[in-house]
Parts: C-alpha cells; sequence; structure tokens
C-alpha cells in the first residue's frame, strides 16, 4: 500500500529558483527507500517537504491520504520522526533527556510515566544504558548518531526520515547504523526515508531508491534502478557492478 | 552504585535549595538599623496578619511600623526581583539557544529603563506599561538585527543586544537633561538598580505583571527544552517555534520590564543564577525553572542586605551584583568543567 505519495511537487527556498521541479512519486508502506544524488541536488530539501520543514510552492504531499499542508505540526511529528544529520544543542542534556525530547509530540505539560517508559525500553534495545547519564555533546559521533535514531524510535512513528546517517561515520560504526535500521524496519514495519551518499549503503539496505538530480527525481526497484548507466547519469562516473558478500556491490574508478 | 549515591545527594540538595528562600527571607527581615530576632519578625508578620502572636514579642508599635512599612515590602521586592530576573535570563538563554543573553545583555532592561523614565519623567502611560512597551520594542529590535533565516547566532545576539542598550542608555541620559530637578536625583538614583524607594504599592504594581511571567514560563518549561534544540528540530518534535518562542520571549520581557520599573536596571543576576543552577543541577529546564526562581530570590535579597546594612549609607545595589557576578562567574566557568553549556 502506497503511504506517502508526492503529486507534480515543486521545492524553493528563493523565489524563481525552484531546488524540486514538479516531482511526483510514491512510496510504500514498510519500505525503506533510499534518495540519492548529487551534493546539493535538493535530496535533503525533497524529503524535508514530508514534515513541513519546507512547503510546495505547487504541488501537494500525502500521508495516508491526507494533505501534508492540513495536519497539524503536532499530529504530523506523531506520524513522522526525524534524524537530523547532526544535533548541537546549546545546553548539555543527557543522552536520558535528548531520548526523552523524542516524547514531545505527547506531551502537553510534562512527561507522562509511560513515556519515561518508552525511553527507557528505547535505551535497552539499543544498548545505550552506559550513555544515558552522560551529556550529549561529550559522546561520540557514532553514538550521537546512535542516540539520534533511538530519539526517533521513541517518538513511536509509522513514519521515519533520516539525514545521512552514516556521512560523518566511520565504517565500523555505519556498519553498525544501517543494521540497527535494517532491523527497526524488520521488527517495527516502519517506513524509512534515508538520504544516503554510498550508493553500496542503498543497495544493501534500501528496497527502493528515488534518483534526485537537477530538479527532477525518478524512484524504482534498486536492483532495477541501480545500474552502471543511472550512476554515471547521476554522479558523472563510472562505475561497476560486481555480487559481493551476499549483494550487489558498487565500485567507482577513481581515475577520472 | 556511585551513581545512584551521587543523584540521591543531589535530589536532597535540590529539595533543600527550593526551601531556602524561606530562611532567607526571616534573616534578611531580621536585620537592619533596628535589630530584631527571627520570632520577633514571625510574630510581627503573624500580628499584621491575624492580629496574634505565636511567641509572645512586645515591640513598640514605631518598629512595628517601620517594620511593616519599609523592610518587609523591601525584602519581599528583592525577592520577587531576584526570581523575576533570574527565570528571565534562563528562559532567554533557552529561547535563544544562547548561554550569554540575558535581560541586560539583550538590551530589554536598557529598554525597559528608557520606558520607565519617560514614564516618570513625563507622566506617559504607567511606569509598568511604559516599561514594558519599550522592552519589547528593544528585543524586537535586537532579535530583527540578529537573526538570519530564523537563527541568530551567539554573538550577534550579545552585539545587538550592546548596540540597543547603547540608544536606550544615550536616551535615558537625554531625559535627564530634560527633566525637572527634583526629580532628577530620584532617576538616577533608580538607574544604578536599587530597592531604597521600594513601598508597598511598588510590591502590589509589579506583581500582577510578574505573576502572568512566572505561570506562562512554568507552564512552557518542558517545552523550553525542546525549544533550545532549534526551530528546526523543535518543528520535527511537533512544536511550533513561532508560537511558543513568542509567549517564552513575551513571558520573560514582561518579567525583566516590571523588574528595571520598580527597581531600575540590576545586571547579572539574569547571567550568573541560571549558569550556577545548570552547573550544580543540569540543564533539564523544567527544575532549571523552579531552581532559578528560588536561588535568584535568596541570592538578590541576601546582596540586598549586605548593600542596606555595609555602609552607614545605602550602596544602590545593581553596583554589587555586578561587582560580585562578574568575578565569581569567572572563577565559576574555570573551574566547573563541563558547565551546563557548550
Amino acid at each position: 500500500m502506497e503511504l506517502i505519495e508526492y503529486r507534480n511537487v515543486c521545492l524553493q527556498y528563493e523565489k524563481g529558483r525552484p531546488v524540486i521541479n514538479n516531482v511526483s512519486f510514491a512510496l510504500e508502506e514498510g519500505s525503506i527507500t533510499a534518495f540519492l544524488g548529487p551534493n546539493g541536488s535538493g535530496k535533503t530539501t525533497l524529503m524535508s517537504a514530508l514534515n513541513r520543514l519546507i512547503t510546495p510552492f505547487e504541488g501537494d504531499v500525502f500521508i495516508d491520504g491526507k494533505n501534508v499542508k492540513s495536519i497539524p505540526l503536532k499530529k504530523l511529528a506523531t506520524m513522522i520522526a526525524c534524524v537530523p544529520q547532526f544535533s548541537s544543542p546549546s545546553f548539555a542534556y543527557s543522552v536520558y533527556n535528548m531520548i526523552l525530547w523524542g516524547r514531545a509530540p505527547y506531551i502537553s505539560y510534562m512527561p507522562k510515566p509511560r513515556d519515561y517508559q518508552i525511553v527507557d525500553e528505547t535505551i535497552e534495545r539499543f544498548q545505550i544504558a552506559h550513555l544515558k547519564d552522560k551529556p550529549f555533546s561529550s559522546i561520540s559521533g557514532g553514538e550521537k548518531q546512535m542516540v539520534l535514531i533511538a530519539r526517533a524510535i521513541a517518538q513511536k512513528t509509522p513514519i521515519v526520515l533520516m539525514d545521512e546517517p552514516t556521512t560523518y561515520l566511520d565504517i565500523k560504526n555505519q556498519i553498525k547504523i544501517l543494521n540497527v535500521i535494517r532491523d527497526i524496519n524488520k521488527s517495527d514495519g516502519a517506513t524509512f526515508a534515508i538520504t544516503l551518499h554510498d550508493p553500496n549503503h542503498a543497495l544493501y539496505l534500501a528496497d527502493n531508491i528515488v534518483m534526485v538530480n537537477g530538479g527532477g527525481a525518478v524512484k524504482g526497484k534498486t536492483d532495477e534502478l541501480m545500474t552502471e548507466n543511472n550512476i554515471e547519469k547521476l554522479y558523472n562516473v563510472k562505475s561497476s557492478f560486481m555480487p559481493l558478500y551476499d549483494m550487489r556491490y558498487m565500485t567507482v574508478d577513481y581515475r577520472n | 552504585m556511585k551513581y545512584q549515591n551521587t543523584a540521591k545527594y543531589k535530589k536532597t540538595i535540590e529539595i533543600i535549595m527550593y526551601f531556602i528562600p524561606i530562611p532567607v527571607f526571616l534573616i534578611a527581615l531580621s536585620i537592619g538599623p533596628y535589630e530584631l530576632s527571627i520570632p520577633q519578625v514571625i510574630d510581627i508578620i503573624f500580628y499584621k496578619i491575624s492580629g496574634n502572636t505565636i511567641f509572645g514579642s512586645v515591640l513598640a508599635s514605631s518598629a512595628i511600623t517601620a517594620f511593616a512599612d519599609i523592610r518587609l515590602p523591601r525584602v519581599i521586592l528583592s525577592m520577587l526581583v531576584g526570581a523575576a530576573l533570574s527565570v528571565s535570563g534562563a528562559s532567554f538563554q533557552s529561547v535563544m539557544k544562547n548561554p550569554l543573553v540575558e535581560p541586560y545583555t539583550l538590551g530589554v532592561s536598557s529598554g525597559a529603563a528608557f520606558g520607565a523614565a519617560l514614564s516618570m519623567a513625563f507622566s506617559f502611560l504607567t511606569v509598568q506599561v511604559s516599561a514594558f512597551l519599550f522592552a519589547m520594542l528593544s528585543i524586537v529590535i535586537c532579535y530583527s538585527i540578529a537573526q538570519q533565516k530564523g537563527e541568530a547566532s551567539v554573538i550577534s545576539l550579545i552585539l545587538a543586544g550592546i548596540i540597543i542598550s547603547s540608544i536606550f542608555t544615550a536616551a535615558l541620559s537625554a531625559i535627564q537633561l530634560f527633566v525637572d530637578p527634583l526629580k532628577l536625583q530620584g532617576l538616577i538614583f533608580w538607574t544604578m538598580g536599587a530597592f531604597y524607594t521600594t513601598t508597598w504599592s511598588k510590591v502590589l504594581g509589579s506583581i500582577g505583571f510578574m505573576a502572568v511571567g512566572f505561570t506562562l514560563i512554568f507552564i512552557f518549561r518542558w517545552k523550553l527544552n525542546i525549544l533550545s534544540l532549534g526551530d528546526q528540530e523543535a518543528k520535527m518534535l511537533g512544536v511550533h517555534p513561532a508560537i511558543y518562542k513568542g509567549i517564552i520571549i513575551f513571558a520573560a520581557t514582561l518579567l525583566a520590564s516590571s523588574s528595571v520599573a520598580v527597581t531600575g536596571i540590576i545586571s547579572l543576576v539574569g547571567l550568573m543564577i541560571p549558569h550556577i543552577c545548570r552547573m550544580l543541577f543540569g540543564p533539564d529546564n523544567r527544575r532549571l525553572i523552579p531552581l532559578s526562581m528560588a536561588f535568584g530570590a535568596s541570592y538578590l535579597t541576601i546582596v540586598d542586605t549586605f548593600a542596606r546594612n555595609m555602609f552607614t549609607f545605602e550602596i544602590p545595589v545593581g553596583i554589587f551584583t555586578t561587582i560580585l557576578g562578574a568575578p565569581f562567574f569567572i572563577i565559576l566557568l574555570r573551574k566547573v568543567r563541563n558547565a551546563g553549556w557548550n
């Protein structure tokens, strides 16, 4: 079933300079979709239209048949959680509190016992109990990313957006994050939309790909869309695909 | 285990902190040109309320009058203003994601002082309303100068605050040139920040405005945590930044302006108190706001008790808070690692 639909969406930050032009596609419930494209192509912008960080100047985005524009912000945050690329709070909030903030859409005045219970469960699930009293600012990049994902999961939403979750991490942490996403998708059935820079991460993780370039976007199944030809069109680099470690693996020609 | 012990220990200190204003209130009331014991203080207050005493003190009626008309309103006002400035500072810091802002550094105090002086000198509106209007004007100008795409950097806000502050300070000096010489001395003393002129009418005139400010910030202190993550993350978490920022800035400005209107500019309280509370108990606004309130009330009352009793003449408390605040703040910052902000 289609959970998210982009219908003729046009996005811009400045008038007369559209970043995304007339884009339409739909994402299925329970799927993982990777948004690929060069720097500045508008991947993040396109994704931001979903949780109303940016509003289309033409066209509409629908979740479960409802126009995103007509959903109140608080209600929207119970449908979509978002993992930002990074978070640098000005105050040294503890890891526990950073995850508790994920309960904000359900809280009018103060958190209730149920909110604390969900945070405790999430901390256990992510095996980060040893971090919970540390200031968020003092933990490593990989741990921060894990905590931000935990916050999004504590938000208990059917849709999770992630903005380049692996970009600043070392290989070990990249693998850890990719597998966490995969596990959550399998066990909770949440729908994921993730912007990624590494095509191999998309090959490993994603059911579908949205290729974003030159203001347009094309959506397709990962296996169909990830070809030498399309990669060359998208990034202007030569690549080749090979089977490796039970997946299709992409490598590029570094010699320009 | 070690963690649990520290947590328990901290919790106990935290609870004690909430009650500190009570002994401070009673001790401050007992100190003055006419020394009173704590039971005598309690007796006078009870006598004024109910006509009875608890400890059966016997006091001259002149002492009772002096106490009830001068010392009592003064101590109450110093508690209110201390709490108001601290809560205002803590709220501005969270909502602007900026550990360096407070009513004084944002230019809010200068705006309020100008508004209040304008009202005093030329009977323009009432002092409280005029102070609030100009405080609001200065925060709006300050924020518009500093912000880019809805976010204002730490330094640009401070710089904008300095500009606003200078403009309103200059305008305040200009008022002093035109004002009736009989009003001039009072005006100058007032701009230095003092409780010297406290009367019951000042307490009653500001308490309503402060109650509104305190209530709003207390109710929305959980949202303050979310707002302090920035507009984008607040939106992601379903908290409308424009609406809640507006409410908090309104309330924090009201607290600052209603303080300035009755006591003049008392600087650094709004910076120092929230930071000390953050260093001791962490930055979570659910605790920070009530703690700043209790600690701010106690601090300013203690300082004012010194200001009125240390010498034979009265020293404006604003001078004390600045002199005390600056080095104390530097020492604390250097001493305590992980100061609650990065």
